[in-house]
């Protein structure tokens, strides 16, 4: 390739939901638009999908890279502090547990926390293991406050994230993007045109005649993969047999009393239902799988459910779970729904919209596309999924449920390899596999594992040291230090307000880091 | 629910044994007790100096080893990198620390910098960026500083051990935390209905020794795993061409602050410097150089002050397929054997000794942490004989036939994607399960001048005069910092003394 080629300069985004905007955000601050043409197409007749409200803790590291003030963004999206997710009727219906965003206690021998509060039950303590996360304690008692710096101090052992308004959003991104210089067409899609030779995607044409050229797609069109299904016909591997509901129907109502820092999950018959408070309204929906629960039915529960009056009509939802086999191929990535989904039970989408934007970035092609760079963001994209995938069936599997059909078959999944290995070494002695990247790492699974009963036999003999009176005594201890520490904690609410006073001042909120539990973790 | 296990059986007394002995003893409590069988007369295989990596200070902390205590003791002297002599065939070094080089900038990893630089010109050798390896050239030493914004901060550094000394601590350690020695040889091996090892007959008519759990610490003999169990081994000969090496031990001038891997035309030679003494080992294929001929390049290479005659030894790569079988734990060279690069085998082993303690069986029903065992040691094997031939494939210019041999060699699919990525697009896979520090991959390949081929999107955004001004900056002050570092000699005597000040004598 001669050296006055100019390589890959012309970027097109196929999408304005919150993968587009994120995607042409992160684009434009970190690849910048004098040397990159950015240009954004979406619909608004098409519009977007327009739920995705609860994050995770990584955001802020996605907005921190932007040059965000974190102020401002909750402002702009009347967002709520979220401290972790709360899952009621999981194990069993009444079963409540908090999966925070922080880790259990702080180790008291030569094993994690996990093994001495093991053998604490079996000597008779019957705490919940939630009362040594800070984070969950906090959740439960309305709380919020930044995590400590000091990490002797157990409040530094919790992260945060955030509930938002996803087309607010979307809109904020929008305002940042254009303000960098990324153009943005508001047309309908109408053909993809393909080099004949090379087989790579050439150009867009749009609705009103025009025509967008490029040298690099992103599809973020959302379910409909516009590029990488219907043009590339890069297949969907479908994820259903583990993953199985489909449907959703969602609805906002308004908000009743201080909104809760923690996103709710209850379990229904055939599915669960979300209650995601935002300052100024609360966002519901009701996830299901068509094969045992129909529509009607399925909205007259997430009603019957609403804290307050419904504010809007509601949204049905069709989707399926899975993932596209390689996220990128030939010059287009799909990135958003368009890449693959594995439903919202753990917040996880906007997740991996945000690494795959960053693994974008890192390989993205300087002279011409480099076949290790596709390989390597597939492959890495790849194990994110499965490693969420995996996560997200053991809330399902890892249930005593058997009040329907659907629970029921739930419980006799047949799962994969990689999760039934996980799940037989947790029960023989509380340990969890070990890998070093991937979303959820050690305390989530501990959460689940527990949360919904799945309680080992043995611990690590390294937690039989003390006597057992001693034990009972250093685990009360414990539980009495992390009550009272999070009783200095304020109200959320007070917090949120206190946000608005100090709107402008320096900046008060903590470092971000690409992890789910905490500053140092 | 089964049985607890509290009696754990080690067979073998060299460091490994007493490296598991010492660390498992020492952190289990006392609800395990430990039997270690040894024949102090017959001694073991290993080399008399090892290099370790930086993760060798836990372990001694851990292990209650402490470390100023050792190398007072002549124990261990410092590393701070490796010097990689001619493997490029052109009689040019460079040297390899530990941490990544320099620093990052706008959150992007340094050497897409450097590459960028490189690109436009500038030809400054990349471990001009690192102050471990300036100082290791040197033959400087001083241990990092808790300052988190200093340029010593980053100063991460190992151990070139002596094996010798280092084992009789780890001896004394196991000792106190209750480990009962068994001085006697291993007779036979008696098995259950399960193929397991029921106990373990001792000569001298002593009584079996009965376990719940037996470690084979027994070197490359593999006494239990090996010889008892018969779990197969799964050779990795196809990693390097040598299949023979010669060791001779000197003392040099004073000790210097790095380990060595000198290619020669007909191998190449690994030299690590404890305090005790130097051992230098070269590497060699029989087929191609008779013994005689080896020792006299070793003996040239070495100057010629050697204190003992060559120790020959074959040299065979592989693994156990399980190193965790039934109820016995191969560690170790009973376990897994291959060649040394930047560490020696005692940091393997040691790493199989933690992985044991963190999911250390409370009971006989441990099947799962077996498989989950074997998993991660079957992995990182992997990733390690990656490593190896990734030697090979550096070595490839080299004239003669051992680099036209090592050139030949099989590449896996994960190396060639490290290759191909790595000089295409200047980045380095992540692998789960990769024991080896990520930044020793790429300062391995920019060392050796492998620089990639394209440029970094975002780095080449950025403005070049920037770009040029931070590097220069990072130089001048590296080079200030390392100047004004004590010789490493200087620094050892320096211990040596405060030491005795302290205790008086
Ligand atoms: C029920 C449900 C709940 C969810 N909850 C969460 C959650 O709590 N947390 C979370 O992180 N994620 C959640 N998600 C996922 C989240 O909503 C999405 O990941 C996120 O909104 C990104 O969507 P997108 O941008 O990929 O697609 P969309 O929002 O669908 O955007 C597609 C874009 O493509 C455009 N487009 C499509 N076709 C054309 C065309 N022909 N021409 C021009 N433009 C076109 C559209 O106009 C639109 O702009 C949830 C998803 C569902 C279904
Ligand atoms: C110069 C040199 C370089 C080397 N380089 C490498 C290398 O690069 N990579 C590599 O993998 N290996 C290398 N080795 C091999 C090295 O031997 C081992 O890797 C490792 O250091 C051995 O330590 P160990 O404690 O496992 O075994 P050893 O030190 O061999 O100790 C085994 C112990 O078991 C005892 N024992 C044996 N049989 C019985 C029995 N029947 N009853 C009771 N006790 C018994 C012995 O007395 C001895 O104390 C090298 C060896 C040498 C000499």
């Amino acid at each position: 390739m001669s050296t006055t080629d100019p390589g890959i300069r012309n970027i097109v985004i196929a999408g304005g939901g919150t993968a587009g905007w994120m995607t042409a955000a992160a684009m434009a601050r970190l690849l910048g638009t004098e040397r990159y043409r950015i240009t954004l197409i979406e619909s608004s007749a098409i519009g977007t999908v327009g739920v995705g409200e609860a994050t995770v803790p990584h955001l802020r590291f996605f907005n921190e890279l932007l040059g965000i003030d974190e102020r401002e963004f909750m402002r702009a999206t009347s967002a709520t502090f979220k401290l972790g997710i709360e899952f009621v009727d999981w194990g069993k219906i009444g079963d409540r547990y908090i999966h925070p965003f922080g880790v259990y206690g702080r180790p008291l021998y030569e094993c994690g926390f996990l093994h001495s509060w093991l053998r604490g039950r079996a000597l008779g303590d019957r705490s919940s293991l939630e009362d040594y996360a800070i984070g969950a304690v906090a959740a439960r008692k309305g709380r919020f406050a930044y995590p400590a710096l000091e990490e002797s101090d157990l409040r530094s052992k919790y992260s945060y994230a955030f509930h938002i308004d996803a087309n607010r959003y979307a809109a904020f991104l929008k305002d940042y993007s254009e303000a960098r210089g990324v153009r943005h067409i508001d047309g309908r899609i109408e053909e993809v045109s393909c080099d004949s030779a090379s087989g790579l995607i050439a150009a867009l044409k749009l609705e009103s005649g025009e025509t967008v050229a490029g040298d690099f797609f992103i599809d973020c069109s959302g379910f409909r993969a516009l590029l990488a299904e219907k043009t590339l016909g890069v297949e969907f591997e479908d994820w259903s047999r583990w993953l199985p509901c489909d449907r959703a129907v969602a609805i906002p109502s308004e908000s009743v009393g201080e909104p809760p820092p923690f996103t709710r999950a209850t379990a229904s018959g055939a599915g669960w239902r979300w209650r995601i408070p935002l300052q100024h309204r609360t966002g519901n929906g009701h996830v299901y799988c068509s094969r045992y629960m129909d529509d009607t039915q399925a909205c007259d529960e997430l009603l019957a459910g609403l804290d307050g009056e419904p504010l809007a009509e509601p949204n049905f939802l069709r989707f399926r779970t899975g993932v596209r086999a390689q996220s990128w191929r030939k010059n287009c990535v799909a990135i958003g729904l368009s890449g693959g989904f594995l439903e919202p039970l753990e917040s996880t989408s906007i997740y991996l919209i945000q690494v795959a934007i960053m693994h974008l970035i890192d390989l993205f092609p300087g002279e011409r596309i480099a076949p290790a760079a596709v390989d390597e963001f597939n492959r890495l994209m790849r194990t994110e999924y499965e490693r969420v995938r995996d996560f997200l069936i053991l809330h399902y599997c890892a249930s005593e449920r058997d009040d329907t059909p659907f629970w029921n078959d739930c419980r006799n999944l047949s799962l994969p390899d990689s999760l039934q290995r996980k799940m037989d070494l947790f029960r023989e002695q509380g340990q969890v596999e070990h890998y070093q990247k991937g979303m959820f790492l050690e305390p989530s699974w501990i959460a689940v594992y527990i949360g919904q009963n799945i309680v080992p036999q043995r611990w690590h003999p390294g937690a039989d040291t003390p006597g057992a009176e001693a034990l009972k005594r250093q685990l009360a201890a414990l539980r009495e230090e992390v009550a009272a520490l999070a009783e200095t904690l304020p109200a959320h609410a007070s917090a949120l307000q206190a946000l608005d006073a100090a709107q402008g001042r320096p900046q008060a909120w903590p470092p971000a880091a690409m992890s789910l539990y905490g500053v140092f973790s | 629910m089964s049985a607890s296990v509290t009696h754990v059986a080690i067979v073998g007394g060299g460091v490994t044994g007493w490296s598991a002995a010492a660390m498992l003893a020492g952190r289990l409590g006392e609800g395990v007790k430990f039997t270690l069988l040894d024949i102090p007369e017959k001694g073991g295989e290993s080399p008399r100096c090892q290099a370790s990596l930086p993760s060798i200070r836990g372990y001694n902390r851990l292990a209650g080893v402490d470390e100023v205590d050792l190398v007072t003791r002549g124990g261990a002297a410092y590393t701070l990198a490796t010097a990689y002599r001619n493997w490029q065939g052109d009689g040019g070094d460079h040297f390899l620390p530990f941490a990544a080089h320099g620093f990052m900038l706008e959150r992007r990893d340094f050497h897409g910098f450097a590459a960028q630089q490189r690109r436009r010109g500038d030809s400054t050798p990349y471990d001009h960026y690192s102050v471990a390896a300036l100082a290791a050239r040197q033959g400087r030493y001083r241990p990092p500083s808790p300052k988190p914004g200093s340029l010593f901060a980053g100063l991460d550094y190992g151990l070139q051990l002596d094996t010798a000394i280092y084992t009789g601590m780890l001896r004394a350690r196991a000792l106190a935390a209750g480990v009962e020695v068994v001085e006697s040889a291993l007779a036979g091996v008696e098995r259950n209905a399960l193929g397991e090892i029921e106990e373990l007959c001792l000569t001298d008519r002593r009584a079996p020794l009965k376990a719940d759990l037996y470690l084979d610490c027994s070197g490359r003999c593999a006494r239990l795993i090996g010889e008892a169990l018969a779990e197969p081994r799964i050779h990795a000969g196809d990693c390097m061409p040598a299949d023979r090496c010669v060791s001779v031990t000197f003392t040099p001038d004073r000790p210097v602050p790095h380990s060595t891997l000198a290619a020669l035309e007909q191998g190449w030679i690994y030299s690590v410097s404890a305090p005790t003494g130097t051992e230098a080992t070269l590497y060699f294929c029989c087929e191609l150089i008779a013994d005689e001929r080896a020792l006299a390049l070793l003996r040239q290479w070495s100057g010629g002050n050697e204190k003992e005659d060559g120790a020959f030894r074959a040299v065979s790569p592989g693994r156990r397929r399980r190193s965790w079988s039934g109820n016995c734990i191969a560690l170790g060279e009973a376990a897994q054997s291959l060649d040394s690069f930047v560490t020696g085998p005692l940091h393997w082993a040691q790493e199989s000794v933690v992985r044991l303690l963190q999911q250390f069986p409370a009971s006989r029903d441990f099947s799962r942490s077996r498989d989950e065992f074997n998993r991660r040691a079957a992995l990182e094997f992997e990733h390690r004989r990656d490593f190896a031939r990734l030697h090979a494939w550096l070595g490839a210019g080299i004239d003669g036939q051992f680099w036209r041999r090592a050139a030949e060699l099989p590449v896996s699919d994960a190396l060639q994607h490290r290759l191909d990525l790595f000089r295409q697009r200047g980045i380095m896979p992540f692998y789960e399960g990769d024991p080896m520090p990520q930044a020793l991959w790429i300062s391995l390949l920019l060392g050796h001048n492998h620089w990639p081929q394209e440029r970094d999107a975002i780095v080449a955004a950025m403005d070049p005069g920037w770009i040029a001004e931070q590097l220069e900056r990072m130089r001048t002050l590296m080079a200030r910092a390392v100047a004004s570092m004590p010789g490493h000699d200087e620094y050892l005597r320096y211990l040596v003394q405060s030491k005795k000040q302290n205790t008086g004598t």
